[in-house]
């Protein structure tokens, strides 16, 4: 291989980026006259495709973490990029719709509402996302997409039932089929196993570890239970607001 | 689109929202209601002093009226000269007499005595609407065909038969169908319908609509000799009028006069001057069902004697004595208030110049001499427009008022007291002024009412905000703005508030529509009768819908919802989603 052929071929290989660059991020509360730093210059990258767990105990910062990556509050300084853009800096109505269809969230409360079924709550993030007008013409193949999820989830036979009608499993299973229904490139599970029973937690870790598996699904997961974090690819130990492994 | 389909969800999910729903619907619906009626009250006083005394009125301070008026007349409703606003104006007597009707010596009745121009009065007024026998002729007159005049007594009759047929239904159901026939066709039998059972209130109806009955067949039977006599009598008429012409000797005209008198006085029909239209609702001439139908004890074709008290010229008090006439009824009008109706009696304006002493007088030596001009009390005008506002009246009132200062520098004879110069609702001031305050007060009342709706909206609206802020929280981080969530909560009180007022309006419409049975249905189940249909100013309660206040209660209270949900819909996009999503 000559000189000008070696040329040609590095600028073929693309240089892959990693979805998630966040570097010396800051965020400090004030309450009042007290302020108090929860995140103090954690910096980390997640390439796409690995299935990232961020432990530690409670209030060492985690959640705060997780919430500035997945653009629900902004840092008092440092660089959140994702796919590539500072997102830190981003206007409002940027941001919304990156979350409503890059990120997708699962919480450890489901955080389902109450008044739609199933089929409806997976379709919510459809609904934001497109106007009035656009809706009928996305609304079947959302449906669609949403069937098919809550199949693979195991909960397609209750498509029609409201949240409260479910056991814990069922409905966190719905919550994650809500937040895969745009085939978001992040997912953020805060505490995705932490209001079940072990056997029901480590169903919800199963369909989340097949997820990244066959579909390639970048998750960032946040957790106390380091039983969990050494199921995935990486995991990074936070304590008092800084990363202290991974 | 998450915004409607959850804010409908919202909706459908609690019972609250229709608890705000209610309050509001309330709120219009009383506000409409109260409104409409008092607004409806206010109008038929409006519609039912511009029917008869148009939309200004020339008044005499004195009795001796004022003269020259059909000048003036011709001077402020001439095409170029005139004043441009006006479209007719009517010269008019107003008087005070007595009544007696014909073959009955107990009855008296004191009455004011109104002398009209027709077909003219109906230029300047809607004096035409409520005739019995006219109704809505755009000409009335003195001197209707007999055809309808025997038409309208048919009429009533029919109407009688009907409140027979309703008011006596288990009495009728007892008797033989042949009787049956008969007590409906004859009057006479209607007797047969008394019953120890029945209550003294239906035993009374019956007596009266026996009498009325009876006292209507001889106003037919004098009708129909008036027909057949009424080709000779024409003929007699002809035949004078050409004598007159002819300046024929004194006895051959008393003679035809003579002749003319036996017809009249053998049909018992007057001549067109004698005739009158009587006010419908003096005391004891009809009477008023429950139902507000009115039955008729005189009716066309009757005869009563007019004593009028001559004011239109000087007099003693001690020596004032009657101009008696005999009057035939020819019709009867129906203002729709009673204080009008119970009292007025019409009849021609010349006829009553004369009986009132305002007749103008020549010289008896000379008689193209005028010693002293005809006179009249009042002159209604009648405005170009219709509903124009009480300041465009009045700018109008004080250019008439100009008009008649120039014309009496002209003409100082034309009266020899003030004359006043004012318009309909100045004139109705002390009924009208009330009312309107009294509007004015329930609108306040209610309107505070209204400030429960909103607290009512604002309440509920801030709980489920409250209730639901995890799932603002979750909604923002699926990717919803904060305008659209605010957005969300604010579609949310416009629809509690539009389908309030809403339901409220057309609840409130169907109400007014049917107030007068309401009041007949709480008369039935609980005896609570408000408005008494016999005594009161009016024979039903107002039903019409006010439409202007109908939008504005409509848009106010929209108005309302919105300012109860802005305040929750503001909190709700102010959330942030990490607290929100936190939040227990």
């Amino acid at each position: 291989m000559n000189k000008h052929d070696e040329t040609k071929m590095k600028t073929k290989t693309k240089i892959k980026q990693p979805l998630i660059r966040v570097k010396d991020l800051h965020k400090t509360y004030s309450l009042g006259r007290v302020s108090l730093e929860v995140l103090r210059g954690v910096s980390f990258e997640i390439a796409a495709g690995e299935f990232v767990a961020l432990y530690g105990h409670s209030g060492s910062g985690k959640s705060t973490l997780l919430h500035m990556v997945g653009l629900l509050d902004r840092p008092t300084s440092g660089i959140v990029h994702f796919d590539g853009i500072n997102v830190a800096k981003l206007r409002s109505g940027r941001r919304n719709s990156i979350r409503c269809n890059d990120v997708g969230f699962v919480f450890q409360f489901y955080h389902l509402l109450p008044e739609l079924t199933v089929l409806e709550n997976t379709m919510l993030p459809g609904m934001v996302g497109n106007s009035i007008l656009r809706w009928p013409g996305r609304k079947k193949a959302l449906r669609l997409r949403a069937m098919e999820l809550l199949d693979e989830l195991g909960v397609s036979d209750r498509l029609k039932h409201r949240p409260r009608e479910l056991s814990g499993g069922e409905r966190q299973r719905v919550a994650i089929a809500r937040a895969l229904i745009h085939k978001p490139k992040l997912l953020l599970a805060d505490e995705p196993t932490g209001n079940l029973d072990s056997k029901t937690g480590q169903k919800i870790m199963d369909v989340l570890l097949r997820y990244n598996r066959q579909h390639g699904q970048t998750i960032l997961m946040v957790t106390h239970d380091e039983e969990l974090a050494e199921e995935v690819s990486r995991a990074m130990y936070i304590k008092d607001g800084r990363l202290v492994s991974g | 689109m998450y915004k409607i389909f959850l804010c409908f969800r919202y909706l459908r999910s609690k019972a609250m929202p229709y608890l705000a729903v209610l309050g509001v619907a309330l709120c219009v619906w009383l506000l409409l209601s109260s409104v409409s009626v008092m607004s409806g009250f206010l109008n038929k006083i409006e519609s039912a002093a511009k029917g008869l005394f148009g939309d200004i009125v020339i008044e005499s301070a004195g009795e001796r009226g004022i003269a020259f008026y059909d000048e003036f007349i011709r001077e402020i409703t001439a095409k170029d000269r005139g004043i441009a606003e006006i479209e007719a104006a009517e010269p008019f007597i107003l008087s005070f007499g007595m009544l007696r009707v014909e073959g009955d010596r107990n009855f008296r009745q004191h009455v004011q005595i109104a002398g009209i121009r027709l077909p003219g009065r109906a230029d300047v007024s809607d004096f035409e609407d409520g005739l019995f026998v006219q109704a809505n002729i755009a000409a009335p007159t003195f001197d209707p065909s007999l055809k309808k005049v025997i038409a309208a007594i048919e009429r009533q009759q029919q109407l009688m038969r009907k409140i027979v047929q309703r008011e006596f239904a288990p009495q009728l159901e007892k008797l033989s169908p042949a009787k049956r026939k008969l007590v409906l066709e004859h009057w006479t039998t209607l007797h047969y319908l008394s019953d120890p059972n029945l209550s003294p209130e239906k035993k009374q109806l019956l007596r009266q609509l026996a009498n009325a009955g009876l006292l209507q067949n001889e106003a037919l039977l004098s009708l129909h000799s008036v027909k057949k006599r009424q080709a000779e009598l024409e003929t007699l008429q002809a035949e004078l009028a050409k004598a007159e012409a002819r300046k024929t000797t004194e006895t051959e005209l008393d003679e035809l006069r003579e002749a003319i008198d036996d017809i009249i006085e053998a049909t018992g029909m007057e001549q067109p001057a004698y005739r009158v239209i009587l006010g419908l609702g003096i005391p004891g001439l009809s009477f008023r069902t429950e139902k507000s139908e009115t039955v008729r004890y005189l009716v066309p074709g009757h005869r009563i004697i007019l004593y009028v008290f001559p004011l239109g010229k000087r007099f003693s008090p001690t020596d004032i004595s009657p101009n008696i006439h005999k009057f035939s009824i020819i019709d009867d009008s129906c203002s729709g208030v009673s204080s009008i109706d119970n009292k007025l009696i019409y009849v021609p304006f010349k006829t009553l110049q004369k009986m009132n002493n305002m007749a103008g007088e020549y010289d008896a030596e000379n008689p193209n001499v005028l010693v002293s001009p005809a006179r009249c009390s009042q002159i209604h005008v009648k405005v170009r427009g219709k509903r124009l506002s009480e300041r465009e009246l009045r700018k109008i009132s004080a250019e008439v008022q100009r008009a008649w200062l120039d014309f009496q520098q002209r003409n100082p004879q034309a009266t020899l007291t003030p004359v006043s110069i004012d318009t309909w609702r100045q004139r109705q001031v002390q009924v009208i002024g009330p009312i309107e305050k009294q509007r004015t007060l329930v609108a306040i009342i209610l309107g505070f009412m209204s400030i429960v709706a909103v607290t009512l909206i604002f309440v509920i609206l801030y709980t489920i905000v409250v209730q639901k802020t995890r799932e603002i929280g979750l909604l923002k981080a699926v990717g919803a703005s904060s305008r659209g969530v605010a957005g969300l909560f604010f579609l949310y009180g416009v629809i509690i508030s539009l389908v309030g007022a809403i339901l409220g309006t057309v609840g409130g419409y169907y109400t007014v529509k049917n107030i007068n049975t309401i009041q007949d249905w709480a008369d039935e189940l609980f005896g609570l009768r408000v408005f008494t249909r016999q005594t009161h100013m009016f024979a039903k309660i107002p039903n019409d819908v006010d439409w202007t206040a109908t939008w504005i209660i409509m848009v106010s209270s929209i108005a309302v919802g919105l300012i109860g949900a802005l305040l929750p819909a503001i909190r709700a996009a102010r959330m942030q989603p990490v607290e929100a999503l936190r939040y227990e």
